[in-house]
């Protein structure tokens, strides 16, 4: 045994494949991290060219395998509903009880069950820690004024032979106090969707028409009526306070001279599991060259919908009702020729791949590589902000998946195209529904976490994580490889004339010093962090003050976090200063460490947020891996110093929150409307919708940059 | 000779009869004294305020229990076997698809509380056995009610998808239990052999208007076997099987599409007719059945509407609630003259009163069809009568794995009807019974019980007056909740909610398709003091109808109780069953939005227990042949031929390797009645003499062959053994080592030299006869018995002292 021991001693210890491949990787790390980053952002631009056509995953949907049956006479039911409803705007705008009233009765003749719900708006308050937590039934609020009610309308049909477990859920926001005749023309589709539903026997899941009241915005009365749905209050005030608002009591007094009297109610109706829910819009200016269909589907923190729902919208569009389908896409990108000429030379090397190998064919045209790429923009933008697109984000909230339609009809106001926008609208809506009625499982087989390139081509999660992997990959190896060399300078600088003995003795010191400095940066990072955490949490107390405008706020903000930031820098430690003269790589372990937390950081982001982690990285990546007292470089005076005094600086002011939302406000809008408010606004809206970008700017970009910059100013 | 012939042809054929006809007179006579086997069949329509009709079959059978032996007239062979042998003292199954819609179809009448079933499979059953043993006895019936009906009743076999309420379930005992397959997909497969359980199938009678397509269309239908076996000694009550078969069908007459568009005719009422609805048209009675009747019932709302209607037009509401004008008014038409109307007896609790109208289709033939139709004249809306409180479930939250069930009730209008005749408005208070079982995987947190009234959150004892709970053992039994809540009669919204977890399950407890959820079974909700009866006027011969007579519940000693059923579903997302794993879709969806969802589905039902009366009427054979056109019997001998061959199938799945039946088995039924075919001749005789012995056989008597009963030489072996064990169970405490062991020696010989001896002569051997049912149910004989190790013995639910000596004895 000894022996073996000695032998094991003697000859140089065999370092395993993977240490010393960590360990080449760690000495090369500036060229790793050259090739990581460019790798990693041409691999972003690829991802358009790499996107996949879609296709229906799951069996059981079949669209488009029935043909639909929606008729002209459900058409003209709709159209008959329509009327009514613009002549009633006419009649009585004050008030929008009675195009309610209108609306509860033509369900009931239809044989639905027909409920009210009257909600209050919920303000969007900041709750530091509702981040993330379900969806809660909300505080209940005592002096609400009659005035501030939503009413929303209700129909349920049931299932002929169903065991009534899941439901579909069709959502049509409409303002009765000013509607436009968009609003009303999507109320004729859905009524008319309706009205079939009622007949067919094909029915297996509930259906329930949801007319939201959209006076305080889509998206909080659809919130409201999901809440009531999901989480109801046993106990509560408010119902009672609403008894008592006669306006809202004359709605209940509907004539049931209906034959299905028994059926409206003004208890809430429920309906089980919702399997999907569609929220129907109709554009009132339509300015495009034919009918267009938008698809809206980003909820909040960039949750997508299943694929599959998508899929189908798109493909019964398309193939079944001649809509042209839309995604979003970046307006501005679109005229781009640096875009442009990136496609052509993409372009041009999948011909040149394809002389070589005719088999592979991944290039796609210039013209259709810039649109997928605005649209890729478009769907990290959205996905990022974590703000969702519609009223269906609400729906995503509670695990349903749900999708924005919005129809822009190319003509408007006449009476053709009128009935042939309420047929298309209506058999696209009948097949939608159709195929998730064909469900016998929760949507479960085809994506969830994808980018779309176009309706009909996306990028699956295996494939734009590789270029997210590639650019944050050289961050740890960066880290590790500035910790060794702090270490190693000072060590050399010890231990240099003594003897093998001494070297030891020294080197236990040198371990001892090491592990205090690297303390002493931890530390630094570590305050800077939580300060970062207390200026994420200032908002909340500064939106208790009462009647403060945006930029007052926001100077306030600023003004706080400096004040906060100086104090915890006074109290804590000196962390800013040299503490000794003889730690000259003091701001390399401060690199280091930095470059750990933001690779912790992002890691964390992209499992939340993959959108916001990329475009987070982009931005601190290289600003982390470049920052450099300038000091040191001033003194270099060489051409690559210089170059990187340039970068620094551009990047340091870029990557500032603030900075880098004005200029990307001023590249979409102009810089002429440009506020200081913005900002704040912006941030409040974040907030409210409990998006995870909040904290992520907060605790992860805002430290960073701090502290990139102590660097970039560093005294030594 | 052709000519003197048939004369003596037409003398021998008038002697015969002549002879036969004393022959059935004797039978009649001597069946006097003693019950008989009787069947019934009916048929209520009830038109439904949202344009839709209910259809409700009623066929009832009864037999006496043990006086024939084994063999039975009209009774289902089966089902008497299945009494027998599983000590089945009342069981409900039933199939059902689509929702009771309670709303519209009303919930406080008895069809509704008795034939509203949660969707799929319902089975429920009383054993007249010690505790220890109905387990065992509950899995072998639904192992045998699955080869049944063809369902898959026997996944109810598992400990976790049975519960035992103690109480709160309507034929309250503990020797209860209680199971349901809510996603059994219920078709035609189902009810053929429901339909052979009936003397004349879908053949003749009212059941020929069974159409599987018009039925499978309707809106529910909801198939139901009731049985209820009463012993000797019970109270006032003969002993017998009463067997009650139902079936409950909401049908939506087809109506033009073309007239809904014209607003005037919008509001009136589809018309309808049997032929209409169903396809078919009665053409006679089953000449098996006592009696055969159609009714027609107009419940309380209509009538009172009817009743405005009237007064509207300028006449007298008296004037048409005589029974004479009542079919003819300006409202709506019948195609048939009704044979009589009843008006039911205006009640405490309401003014108004039902009316029913009853036609007896004995009086149609085949050339002459029954097809009774409703024609609506004007437009009629009404309401029917609701529950005194709507319940409904559903649950709570979502995404995370934590949830809530919550069960809220709402108060109906018309329930402040009955309030006010309870008037005592300080101590009224209205009682209701929830029942709920929750599968192992819902981790239900009891403690956290809320109740709300009217919206204000109270203390749990000021409102529940009694609780129950049994809580769940994971992967072994449900978790079991029974609540009596007292609420103010004035209240007008109340809720119960219940929080709970999700338990973990493991890969391979994942059904295939975990994408599609999981069931809550439902929960019933009962209001055990409410009465939903109608008694009707009218004289005796309403007594005769079973189906009436379920209206009369009041009377009854069990208070009704309107049961709601919901169903909820739960979901979860399988995070292991992938696709393709380079879609990673799993991973980063538990990631991104914590997709563990958990939804709700509700569904809601009621039901309310009506308690059985015993149909008092009898006929004799000779009346109910005498009654019978010739025509009639054709078919029937052919059905009857089939359902002999039944009868015997069913019997070999019953008695499938059962040891104390061996030796009923090897001599075959068949064979038994193809010598007591050959020896017809002798028996006629015999039984001429001694016909006070045995009934005859109205199938037999009818096709002509008169076999008379075999007498039945083995009594019911297992009822002897049920009633050793409390004499013996003594010795079994107090014997000592010394006997046991000399009894072991022997019983070890015994046992070597014949491995054939019975299992309860070995038993028997030891003292401890009063397993042997245990043995018996589980179908173990000698050979099996010596490969048994303790711990077969011990789930087989035997103690450890008798244990120990089975084993030795068997070393």
């Amino acid at each position: 045994m000894a022996e073996t021991r000695e032998k094991s001693h003697k000859p140089k210890p065999r370092v395993r494949p993977i240490v010393r491949l960590g360990i080449f990787l760690v000495s090369h790390s500036f060229l790793v991290s050259v090739v990581c980053c460019t790798s990693g952002v041409l691999a972003l631009f690829l991802l358009p060219v790499l996107a996949k056509n879609t296709y229906i995953s799951e069996n059981a949907l079949m669209p488009g395998s029935a043909s639909p049956m929606l008729s002209n006479q459900h058409v003209l039911d709709g159209n008959r509903l329509v009327k009514d409803l613009t002549n009633s705007n006419l009649k009585s705008s004050e008030t929008g009880i009675e195009s309610h009233k209108i609306i509860a009765q033509y369900m009931l003749d239809l044989g639905a069950e027909v409920s009210f719900h009257k909600f209050h708006p919920q303000m969007n308050q900041f709750h530091p820690l509702h981040f993330f937590s379900s969806p809660d039934s909300g505080k209940i609020q005592e002096n609400y004024s009659c005035s501030s009610y939503g009413i929303n309308t209700v129909g349920v049909i049931r299932a002929p032979r169903g065991d009534g477990k899941e439901a579909i859920v069709l959502v049509t926001p409409y303002n009765a106090l000013k509607s436009g005749f968009g609003e009303a023309l999507s109320l004729g589709i859905a009524y008319s969707v309706f009205s079939l539903l009622t007949q067919v026997t094909w029915l297996a899941k509930d259906i329930i028409w949801l007319v939201a009241d959209s006076q305080f915005g889509e998206y909080a009365a659809v919130s409201a009526w999901l809440r009531e749905y999901q989480t109801p209050k046993f106990s509560s005030l408010s119902t009672l306070n609403s008894e008592m608002c006669p306006d809202i009591n004359n709605l209940f007094e509907i004539k049931v001279h209906s034959v299905a009297g028994s059926k409206f109610s003004n208890s809430f109706r429920r309906a089980g599991t919702m399997a999907a829910a569609l929220v129907l819009k109709v554009r009132d200016q339509g300015e495009q060259f034919e009918d267009t269909i938008s698809i809206y589907a980003e909820a909040s923190n960039g949750q997508m919908p299943n694929l599959d729902l998508i899929n189908v919208v798109n493909y019964l569009a398309v193939h079944r009702q001649g809509l042209r389908v839309n995604v979003e896409k970046l307006r501005s990108l679109l005229n781009s020729s640096w875009l442009k000429s990136l496609g052509e030379i993409f372009e041009s090397l999948a011909k040149v791949a394809k002389t070589l190998n005719p088999k592979c064919k991944f290039g796609i045209p210039a013209t259709e590589y810039v649109e997928g790429t605005a649209t890729l923009a478009s769907s990290l933008y959205y996905q990022a902000l974590g703000v969702p697109t519609g009223p269906h984000g609400a729906f995503r909230d509670y695990q349903v998946d749900a999708i924005t339609l919005e129809i822009s009809p190319k003509f408007s106001l006449d009476k053709v195209w009128r009935n042939d926008i309420l047929l298309r609208g209506g058999r696209l809506i009948e097949g939608v529904i159709r195929s998730v009625n064909n469900l016998l499982e929760k949507f479960h087989q085809s994506f969830f976490l994808y980018l779309l390139t176009s309706p009909s081509k996306f990028v699956s999660v295996g494939v734009y994580m590789i270029a997210f992997a590639l650019l944050i990959a050289p961050l740890p190896m960066v880290a590790a490889s500035l910790y060794v060399d702090a270490n190693s300078s000072s060590n050399f600088l010890k231990g240099d004339s003594s003897t093998p003995s001494a070297v030891t003795d020294a080197a236990e010191h040198g371990i001892t010093i090491r592990s205090w400095k690297w303390l002493n940066s931890a530390k630094l990072v570590f305050i800077v962090h939580l300060w970062g955490a207390i200026v994420s949490l200032l908002p909340y107390f500064i939106c208790q003050i009462p009647d403060c405008s945006p930029t007052t706020s926001f100077v306030i903000w600023v003004l706080l976090s400096i004040l906060s930031l100086l104090i915890l820098n006074s109290v804590l430690a000196s962390p800013l200063a040299c503490v000794k003269a003889s730690q000259e790589k003091e701001w390399a372990l401060v690199k280091s460490v930095t470059i750990s937390s933001v690779f912790i950081g992002l890691g964390l982001m992209s499992v939340i947020n993959f959108a916001t982690a990329e475009i987070g990285a982009l931005v601190m990546v290289p600003m982390c891996l470049l920052a450099q007292p300038l000091k040191l470089d001033v003194r270099a005076g060489t051409l690559r110093s210089c170059c990187r005094i340039i970068c620094n600086l551009v990047l340091g002011h870029i990557a500032f929150p603030p900075a880098a939302f004005f200029l990307l406000k001023g590249m979409l809008d102009g810089f002429g409307s440009a506020n200081v408010g913005d900002f704040w606004m912006w941030v409040e809206s974040l907030w409210a919708w409990n998006s995870a970008t909040y904290l992520f700017i907060g605790m992860v970009q805002l430290p960073c940059w701090v502290l990139c910059v102590s660097i970039l100013f560093h005294s030594c | 000779m052709s000519l003197l012939r048939r004369p003596l042809l037409v003398l021998i054929l008038v002697v015969t009869s002549q002879f036969l006809q004393l022959w059935i007179a004797f039978g009649s006579v001597n069946e006097e004294g003693q019950r008989q086997e009787e069947f019934y069949e009916e048929l209520l329509l009830k038109p439904l305020p949202d344009r839709k009709v209910l259809t409700h079959f009623h066929f009832q059978s009864s037999a006496p229990l043990t006086s024939n032996g084994r063999h039975h007239h009209l009774f289902p062979k089966a089902i008497s076997q299945l009494v027998q042998k599983f000590r089945v003292k009342e069981m409900e199954l039933s199939f059902t698809q689509g929702r009771w819609n309670y709303e519209s179809w009303g919930g406080f009448d008895s069809i509704p509380s008795s034939n509203a079933k949660p969707p799929g499979v319902e089975l429920w059953a009383v054993f007249d056995v010690p505790q220890y043993l109905i387990d065992s006895l509950w899995k072998n019936l639904t192992h045998t009610l699955s080869g049944l009906f063809c369902a898959s009743i026997n996944f109810l076999e598992s400990s976790t998808a049975y519960s035992a309420p103690e109480w709160s379930f309507p034929p309250a005992s503990g020797n209860l239990r209680y199971g349901t397959l809510p996603r059994e997909a219920v078709c035609t497969e189902n009810l053929t052999p429901w339909l052979k359980l009936l003397p004349c199938r879908d053949k003749a009678g009212i059941s020929m208007l069974l159409d599987r397509p018009s039925i499978y269309r309707g809106f529910y239908h909801s198939q139901r076997l009731h049985l209820t076996s009463t012993e000797s000694g019970s109270e006032g009550m003969d002993p017998g099987i009463v067997l009650e078969q139902t079936l409950t069908v909401v049908l939506q007459p087809n109506s033009q599409r073309a007239s809904l568009a014209r607003a005037s005719e919008k509001h009136i009422q589809p018309s309808w007719s049997l032929s209409s609805i169903f396809g078919k048209q009665v053409s006679g009675k089953c000449v098996l059945a006592e009696t055969s009747n159609v009714y027609l019932l107009l419940d309380r709302g209509l009538v009172a509407e009817l009743k405005q209607l009237h007064k509207e037009n300028g006449k007298s509401a008296e004037k048409v609630l005589t029974s004479e004008n009542f079919w003819t008014n300006p409202c709506f038409e019948l195609s048939a003259k009704p044979d009589r109307i009843f008006i039911e007896e205006s009640s405490l609790l309401s003014k108004n009163s039902s009316v029913l109208y009853k036609f007896e289709v004995e009086k149609y033939s085949e050339f002459e069809p029954f097809d009774l139709g409703l024609t609506w004249k004007i437009p009629v809306v009404w309401l029917c009568q609701q529950a005194p409180l709507h319940a409904s479930r559903f649950l709570m939250g979502s995404g995370n794995e934590r949830g809530a069930i919550a069960i809220s009730l709402k108060s109906t209008q018309s329930s402040e009807g009955f309030m006010g005749a309870n008037s005592d408005h300080e101590r009224c208070e209205l009682r209701v019974d929830v029942f709920q079982v929750v599968p192992w995987y819902v981790k239900v947190y009891f403690h956290s019980l809320q109740v709300f009234v009217d919206q204000q959150p109270k203390a749990v004892s000021d409102i529940i007056e009694k609780i129950h709970v049994s809580p769940s053992k994971d992967k072994v039994s449900p978790g079991v909740m029974e609540l009596v809540l007292k609420l103010p009669c004035s209240v007008s919204s109340a809720a119960l909610t219940i929080e709970f977890d999700k338990g973990f399950l493991r890969i391979d407890e994942y059904p295939p398709d975990a994408n599609q959820g999981f069931d809550i079974p439902s929960a019933i909700v009962s209001f055990p003091n409410y009465h939903a009866s109608m008694v009707f006027l009218g004289n005796d011969s309403l007594n005769k109808s079973p189906l009436l007579s379920k209206f009369k519940c009041l009377l009854c000693i069990l208070d009704h109780c309107l049961m709601h059923y919901e169903g909820v579903l739960l979901r979860r997302r399988d995070f292991l069953k992938t696709k393709p794993p380079r879609k990673l879709v799993g991973y980063f969806c538990c990631c991104q939005s914590c997709q563990r969802s958990l939804e709700v589905r509700v569904k809601v039902r009621i039901e309310m227990y009506a308690d059985q009366v015993e149909g008092a009427g009898k006929r004799s054979v000779k009346e109910r042949l005498n009654g019978n056109s010739f025509h009639n019997s054709i078919p029937r001998r052919q059905t009857t031929g089939k359902r002999q061959r039944q009868d015997e199938k069913w019997e070999h799945d019953l008695y499938h390797d059962d040891v104390p039946h061996v030796s009923y088995r090897t001599t075959d039924a068949r064979d038994l009645r193809l010598k007591l075919q050959r020896k017809s001749l002798q028996q006629v005789s015999q039984s001429g003499r001694g016909a006070l012995s045995g009934v005859r056989d109205l199938r037999e008597k009818l096709s002509g062959t008169m076999n008379p009963w075999p007498v039945n030489a083995d009594p019911p072996k297992l009822k002897s053994d049920l009633t050793k064990p409390t004499r013996r169970s003594v010795t079994v405490e107090t014997s000592e080592p010394e006997p046991k062991k000399a009894a072991t020696t022997e019983a070890k010989k015994k046992a070597q030299q014949k491995a054939d001896a019975s299992v309860e002569g070995f038993l028997q051997s030891l003292g401890l006869e009063k397993y042997a049912i245990t043995f018996q149910v589980e179908e173990v004989d000698m050979t099996a018995l010596v490969h048994m190790t303790d711990d077969d013995l011990k789930a087989l639910g035997i103690p450890m002292g008798p244990r120990k000596k089975i084993i030795l004895a068997l070393e």
